[in-house]
Order: C-alpha cells, then sequence, then structure tokens
C-alpha cells in the first residue's frame, strides 16, 4: 500500500534524524549526567524511535529500543549510575539500530544481537550498579515491562454495587434492592432466545467518572450498537437537588442485552469505565439460569486495574480518592477482561516486585522436553545451518539469479532455526545460584565466619549444560572463599573491615562470553607464598618477582597448596587446577584477581553455549582444522618474514608491535617446507596477545561440535570435532590451550636453561 | 456535526499517520509537535477530543492535561492518551484527568473506535 510506504518514508528519515541526536546525547551523557534537560532529550530521542517504529510495525527495532529506552530512563531517574560500560553498550545499541533501521530501508530485517539485548538487560536488572536515588522522598517505580500479578475478579453476581460512599448515603442504599437480590426476584422472567446470548448487566460509573471526561453513554451507545438493549436506571440514587453536585455522576444502570455475540465482545466494551466503575456481567441460558461469563483470560489479561498503591493524595476526605484508569487498549488487550472495580474498602493490593520480561505481556506457556531430544535438535539445527551455508556456494554459479531468493531465505530461516533452538537450551545462571546461599550459611556456620552473600545478575542466561557442569567447581571455589579467603571476624575487626565477610557471585555478559565471578573482600593471596611454592616445585624460575602475573595463575597448576594445613572445609584433596580443568572443558577460563587485604575474585569466562561455534577454518600441512572465531582477535599475512627469536621464542613483528609466535607446523611436528606465505591468527593468551601460524585461511565455517571420544579427550588442543560440508571430519583447535601448552614449554626450557646455568641460589 | 480532534506527538511519522487514519468527513484531525504548541492551539481554537503522547519536549502529555483540566471549557474534555507506555507505568496521581488509554502501536481500527466512542454526542 502506498500510504504505509509513505509512513515507512517519513520513519525512515525521522529516525536517522532521531539516531544522530541519540548519539549525540549519548556521547555527552557523562559529563551532563546531572542536566536534566540533556537526559530528557536524550531519553525522548530512543521513545520516540521506539514509538514510531511500532507505529509503522517494525516490532523488532521497536522491541529492542524499549531497552534502550528503559536503560536511559534508569539513568534519568538516577538508578543507574553512567559510566563507560552504560555509554558503550548503549552506543553500540545505537550503531544496531542505525544498522537496523538502515536494513528495513533496504526491504529486510535484521535481528537484534542478543548479546547486546542482554547486556542492557542486566542494566536493568544488576542492582550493584545502581546507586541510590539522591532523592529518596518517593522511590521511583521500576521499569516495567509486565503489569503485575492481577488480582482480578471474575465479574460474580454476589459482589455488591460498590459502595462509592461519598455520593449516597447508606440508608438509601439499604433501601434499594441489591443487584444480586434483583437477580433472585426476576430470573423466570428473562430466558434467552435461542440463538441469542442474553446478558443481564449493571454499570455503576465512578462518581469522578465526567471529571476524567468519561462518557457513559459512549458504553450505552455501544452494547446498542450490539443488540436489543433494555437499560433502566433507578432515579431515587439521585440525591436531593440540594445535595446534587452536577458534576458527578449519580446513576447506576441496568441492562438487559439480548445480542449474537459473546461475553469477550462485552469485556471490550467495558475497558474505558471498568476502572472507576463498578461492572457486572451475568449471562442468562434459555432455561433462565444465570452464569457468570469468566472473564476472557483471567491468568492472561494485564491487570490495567491495578496500579502502584499510592500514599493517598492529599485531597478533602470528602472527595474519594480519585481512582485509577483502566482502559488500556492495545490490539493484543483488546479483548481483555473487563475489571470490576474491588470493593472500594478493599485496599489496592501492594505493588509487587515484578519480574522484567521484554517479550510479552504474556504469561508464557511451558512445556517439558527431554534433554536429550533438545541436544539432537540443536545438533540438527546447527547442521542444517551448515549445510545452508554450503549451498550458499551455489549462488557464484551462472544461472542462480532464480534461486537467490531462496538461497538466502534458506540462509534466513536456517540461522533463525539454529539460534531459536540454541535458545531453548538457555537457563538462567539463577539454577546454580540458587543452591549457594545454602552453602555458604552451611560454611559460615562450619567456620565460624560471619558471610554475607550477594548474588548479581542471575538471570544471565547460559547452556544449561555448563550450568549444570559448574556446580561443582563453583562450591569449591565458594569454599575456598571461605576457607582461605575471609578473615575470622576478630581478624577482620582489627584489621578495620566490617566483622561480615562479603561473597559476591556475579554473572554478567563480556563480548560473546558469559562472565560468572566469585569474590570475597577477605585477606587477598598470599603472593610470597605462592612465589616461594611455586620456585620450590620449578614451576617458575628462581628470582621470579611476587608482582609477575605469572604468580597467580600457579594456583590452579596441579598440587598448589599454599595452605599447610589441610581444612576440615576445603582440604578434600582436590586443587584448582580441577576447577580450572572443569572449565576448560567447557571451552571456558578461568582467572583470578586479587589485592592484598581487599580480597580475591575469581573469574569464569564462558561461551554461551557448547552446542556450535563461529569458526575459521584453516589448513596446515594439508590438514584442516577449525579455529574457533571468538579466540581469533585478527589474522595477518606472514610473507615469508623470519621469526626473530625472544628469548628463544619465535616473535614476528606485527605493525611494529612484537608478537611471540606459535608455529602450528612445529606444535603437529608437521615436516616439510612452509609456504612462503602463511597467516597469523592473533589471540589473547594472559593479556598478551601471541600468533599461531597456519598455512592458510580457508574461509569461515559454522560447526557443530562434536565432543572427541573418551581417548582423544585428554588432547588439551582440540576442543572438539566438527563435520564440514564436504563431510569431512576436522579437528577443532583450542587456541588458548595451543598457546598455554607452547608457553609453558617455554617456560620449563627456560628453566631448564637457568637450572643448567651455575646460579649462586642453592635452592632447587 | 463535525468533531475536531487535536493529536499531540513529537513524531511527525505519528502524526501522519494518526491523521491518516482519523480523518473522514465527521472528523478533523489538527497536529501539534509538542504539548506546548498543543496547549497553545486548545486554547487559540475549540476542540472536542485532545489525541497526546506521553513524552514530549517543552510540555508531556501528562503536564499538557492537567493544564487543560484547568481550562473551563476543557473541563470534560476527552483526553486520550496514545502512547507506547502503559497506564501501570505511570503514577496515579499524574493520570487523574486522562480519560483514557490507548497503547501503541494500536491497529487503524481500534484507534478509530476508542475515539468514536469516547467524543461527545
Amino acid at each position: 500500500m502506498s500510504g504505509d510506504d509513505r509512513f515507512r518514508e517519513m520513519f525512515f528519515e525521522e529516525a536517522r534524524e532521531l539516531l544522530l541526536s541519540l548519539e549525540e546525547g549519548l556521547m555527552e551523557l557523562e559529563r551532563r549526567k546531572d542536566d536534566r534537560a540533556h537526559l530528557d532529550k536524550t531519553f525522548r530521542a530512543a521513545h520516540s524511535i521506539k514509538g514510531a517504529a511500532a507505529m509503522v510495525g517494525m516490532s523488532g527495532i521497536a522491541d529492542f529500543t524499549h531497552g534502550v529506552e528503559a536503560v536511559l530512563d534508569k539513568v534519568r531517574n538516577k538508578t543507574l549510575n553512567v559510566d563507560s560500560d552504560v555509554i558503550s553498550t548503549l552506543l553500540e545499541a545505537r550503531d544496531h539500530l542505525a544498522t537496523a533501521v538502515e536494513a528495513e530501508a533496504a526491504g529486510f530485517a535484521i535481528p537484534a544481537p542478543i548479546d547486546l539485548i542482554k547486556r542492557l538487560e542486566i542494566f536493568l536488572q544488576d542492582p550493584a550498579t545502581i546507586t541510590p536515588p539522591p532523592a529518596p522522598a518517593r522511590p521511583k517505580a521500576p521499569v516495567i515491562l509486565l503489569p503485575p500479578e492481577p488480582p482480578i475478579v471474575a465479574p460474580t453476581a454476589k459482589k455488591p454495587r460498590a459502595k462509592k460512599g461519598a455520593g449516597t448515603s447508606p440508608e438509601a442504599k439499604a433501601k434499594k434492592p441489591t443487584k444480586k437480590s434483583a437477580g433472585a426476584e426476576t430470573p423466570s422472567t428473562l430466558k434467552a432466545k435461542p440463538g441469542l446470548n442474553l446478558f443481564r448487566i449493571s454499570l455503576r460509573p465512578g462518581p469522578e467518572m465526567l471529571k476524567r471526561g468519561v462518557n457513559p453513554l459512549g458504553v450505552l451507545d455501544e452494547l446498542r450498537d450490539l443488540g436489543s438493549c433494555k437499560v433502566t436506571t433507578d432515579p431515587d440514587e439521585i440525591p436531593s437537588l440540594a445535595e446534587l453536585d452536577p458534576e458527578r455522576c449519580f446513576f447506576t444502570w441496568n441492562i438487559e442485552l439480548e445480542t449474537a455475540v459473546g461475553p469477550d465482545r462485552l469485556d471490550d466494551v467495558f475497558l474505558f469505565v471498568a476502572e472507576d466503575s463498578t461492572v457486572t456481567i451475568e449471562q442468562i441460558d434459555e432455561r433462565g439460569i444465570i452464569k457468570i461469563p469468566p472473564p476472557a483470560h483471567e491468568a492472561v489479561a494485564p491487570s490495567p486495574a491495578v496500579v502502584a498503591t499510592k500514599p493517598k493524595p492529599l485531597l478533602s476526605p470528602l472527595i474519594p480518592p480519585k481512582e485509577p484508569l483502566t482502559a488500556i487498549i492495545s490490539a493484543s488487550d483488546l479483548a481483555a477482561t473487563i475489571l470490576p472495580k474491588p470493593a472500594p474498602s478493599k485496599p489496592p493490593a501492594p505493588e509487587a516486585p515484578r519480574p522484567l520480561n521484554t517479550a510479552s505481556n504474556k504469561v508464557p506457556t511451558r512445556i517439558r522436553v527431554d534433554a536429550g531430544q533438545l541436544d539432537d535438535l540443536v545438533g540438527l539445527a546447527g547442521e542444517l545451518a551448515v549445510l545452508s551455508d554450503n549451498l550458499q556456494g551455489l549462488r557464484e554459479l551462472e544461472g542462480s539469479n532464480t534461486w537467490i531468493t531462496t538461497l538466502e531465505a534458506l540462509d534466513r530461516v536456517s540461522r533463525l532455526i539454529r539460534d531459536t533452538t540454541l535458545e531453548l537450551r538457555m537457563v538462567p545462571v539463577e539454577e546454580l545460584f540458587s543452591r549457594f546461599p545454602r552453602v555458604v550459611r552451611d560454611l559460615a556456620d562450619r567456620s565460624g565466619k560471619e558471610i554475607e552473600l550477594r548474588i548479581v545478575g542471575q538471570d544471565t542466561r547460559l547452556d544449561r549444560t555448563i550450568v549444570e557442569r559448574l556446580s561443582e567447581p563453583m562450591i569449591h571455589l565458594i569454599r575456598n572463599a571461605v576457607d582461605h579467603g575471609l578473615e575470622t571476624p576478630e581478624e577482620r575487626q582489627a584489621m578495620g573491615k566490617p566483622r561480615m565477610g562479603r561473597i559476591t557471585l556475579q554473572a554478567g555478559h563480556e563480548g560473546d562470553r558469559v562472565a560468572l565471578r566469585i569474590e570475597e573482600d577477605g585477606r587477598g593471596l598470599n603472593r610470597e607464598a605462592i612465589v616461594k611454592k611455586g620456585i620450590a616445585k620449578g614451576l617458575v624460575p628462581i628470582g621470579t618477582s611476587v608482582d609477575d602475573p605469572r604468580v597467580d595463575t600457579l594456583i590452579f597448576e596441579p598440587g598448589f597448596s599454599t595452605r599447610d594445613q589441610v581444612s576440615e572445609l576445603s582440604g578434600r584433596g582436590v586443587g584448582l587446577d580441577v576447577v580450572r580443568d572443569a572449565v576448560r572443558s567447557l571451552r571456558g577460563s578461568l582467572a583470578v584477581e586479587s589485592q592484598p587485604g581487599k580480597g580475591t575474585a575469581f573469574i569464569f569466562r564462558l561461551p554461551l553455549t557448547l552446542a556450535l561455534i563461529d569458526g575459521l577454518l584453516v589448513e596446515t600441512a594439508g590438514s584442516r582444522y577449525v579455529v574457533p572465531l571468538a579466540q581469533v582477535e585478527e589474522c595477518v599475512a606472514l610473507n615469508g618474514t623470519q621469526p626473530a627469536l625472544s628469548k628463544g621464542r619465535p616473535c614476528v613483528s606485527v605493525r611494529g608491535e612484537l608478537v611471540p609466535m606459535v608455529p602450528l607446523r612445529s606444535v603437529f611436528h608437521c615436516t616439510g617446507p612452509a609456504p612462503l606465505r602463511q597467516e597469523l591468527l592473533l589471540t589473547r593468551h594472559a593479556g598478551q596477545r601471541v600468533g599461531v601460524a597456519v598455512d592458510k585461511l580457508l574461509g569461515r565455517v559454522q560447526a557443530v561440535i562434536q565432543s572427541l571420544g573418551e581417548g582423544l579427550g585428554v588432547l588439551g588442543r582440540f576442543s572438539g570435532a566438527t563435520i564440514l560440508g564436504d563431510g569431512s571430519v576436522s579437528l577443532i583447535l583450542d587456541l588458548a590451550a595451543l598457546v598455554a601448552e607452547s608457553r609453558a614449554a617455554d617456560t620449563q626450557r627456560a628453566i631448564q636453561m637457568q637450572l643448567s646455568s651455575p646460579s649462586p641460589q642453592p635452592s632447587a | 456535526m463535525g468533531k475536531t480532534i487535536l493529536h499531540a506527538d513529537d513524531s511527525a511519522a505519528v502524526r501522519r499517520w494518526v491523521a491518516e487514519q482519523i480523518t473522514d468527513a465527521e472528523t478533523r484531525v489538527v497536529s501539534a509537535a509538542d504539548g506546548d504548541i498543543a496547549l497553545q492551539m486548545l486554547i487559540d481554537q475549540s476542540f472536542d477530543l485532545l489525541l497526546t503522547d506521553l513524552e514530549m519536549p517543552n510540555l508531556d502529555g501528562l503536564s499538557l492535561a492537567a493544564a487543560v483540566r484547568d481550562i473551563p471549557e476543557y473541563r470534560f474534555l476527552p483526553i486520550l492518551i496514545f502512547s507506547s507506555k502503559r497506564p501501570t507505568e505511570v503514577e496515579l496521581e499524574r493520570r487523574q484527568f486522562v480519560t483514557g488509554w490507548i497503547v501503541k502501536p494500536a491497529d487503524p481500527e481500534s484507534l478509530r473506535r476508542w475515539i468514536r466512542r469516547s467524543l461527545p454526542r
């Protein structure tokens, strides 16, 4: 439709402008974080993009922008601290929006990166980043994407009409028949005709309704449009002229409606008046029996009627409190149930904390599936994506024009299937974290230490297998934290720390990985003891400085423990090496950060999923390997550059930086001359760039990871195998393990060199 | 008798869309790009209904609604909020002047219907 196109065009123009304004706003956000006008403007840019996108039907853009808007709203309300992380995430989100808008303009939709969505969500959840609002007058409502659990009251005949109090005297009320008794008196006179529904409706508008500009006659008109209507009202309810306030509504309408439509349609009619008013609907069948139509969707319907509990506005006590407004209309809500006002004597339900759910306002239905079947499905979805990848090659062929659209669609659909199925495997780390409060309490009791456990980011989602397999390593680290990390209350007090030690478990996204942090504010690593022990065990060269970055990683070496007496709590003959191995087997890494006297943090960095990787297909000495793309920072060509030797290690210069190099050919003991031109895959190991030299880059692949069998699993260099598009099998290289292995060999060599050279120190 | 509706929204695309959806032989739509302009228009001309966004520069929708209720002629003016926010996201006392609430995105049919119903006879 040309009309639609015009709106779209307008939207694109407007969105481009707003995106510029959003970008400007974000750049200045940190500097002007106290400038309300600036915050408003920035927020509004996001808000307008969302609104306009929703109007032109680009719900993907609208939904994504909603997250941006929500984060900005928190910034604006000072419930989220502006730091570089917030800004860079928002800028990244803006960039995605810019891309998405241009993509829409070009005629296709691109999905929002799940990772980015999650990072935005973290800001909306993570209490660690929240600073208390400076003015604690009234806590701002949290960003609410789901209405509160509705105390929806089904319309029932028993419900008496609301006694709004101020309008009519109790005596006047008592004289009048209630709805129920009126119903009881007349059942035999009312019968539904075959094929028609008969409803008896009572509508008692709230006294303030007129002041809100609601026209109750509109409701009556609408009912008349539905069928034949008999409307009566009770003049007794109108106060005497002296008491009558012409701006208030005193009527109660009793309506008998004979109509072909069902109760759902009726609910809809009362949306606008429902909150302020009392509405009861009864359905009378052919035998004159009263049925109460069930509310359209009791569990699902968002309950606009329930609003934050508010301290009553300071109005004159004669005026009944202003009622919230019910009518809430959107395409999806049109069939929402009517919401008879709870009796006014009943205070509104207190506002419960609401789950954050960007997806929809529906309560999701869940089904249980067998985990094995799910894994099979993930595997198949991955294979489908690989097959589709292969087919994309057909696009290059002559005469493929007619198939290009199909190929592109196939590519898109297969990726979507893969992503969706992968998403199915994800569970929130809450499942993992939830058992730890108990663990910490038990440990605290047994060790006599006072411990507070904080949990942050438990909505972060991870592959189910990872979550399952992380439990033991995490418990191990928590035990360590209690046993080795945290001091006794007395020691802490002596050091001027609070008696209560704190353990923080934190989950969040870091790039395409999930980081889990186990942190305590205890004594920190004893580097001197570690170095001493490391030297004694021959793990580091003699004379290694306490500040050497290798020192911290020593604690992950097998059999390494600095504590002399084995503690009851953590001394179970399992060292940190077991933890590290467990994490590595999940294609993750384990790092430690520690400050003397301040505490220690262990950080797991894990892939989002285990089933699939984006990989780089490389060739060395005629064999093909897959390298996880996430491990590769950059590829550079080595045009016959001879590696220089630095401390006995081959190094190459990459844009002026000397980078240690690990030639894959020598790691695999390949024979034959290396080709003149090789490729260097740059990865990062222990904070340093390291290059792995391969013969050829063949391209990108998506690899469904198959685990190696028992026998091969011990080879640390490979994280698995995969089937390539042509049916051949290729091993997946683990660059991190490869580099670590090679560095360890180098270190070992260096130590041996040092040992064989004459040394004044007697130990070894 | 024809009705005149004032629509306030800072998004040109939304203004355009609303105008196209609502305008018919009976109904005329006047658009305003922010709350201030809308308020001035309400003062200068006569309207039968106000449809307004919430987040707007200069004067937001709810402040606009409150200001409108202070104008004697508009004490009973139907004021519909047309926003991507839900009423539950807004504090109760700030909503007291509002007649109805339409959540964006709305399909044209329901927008027309709720406007038709809210208009005075």
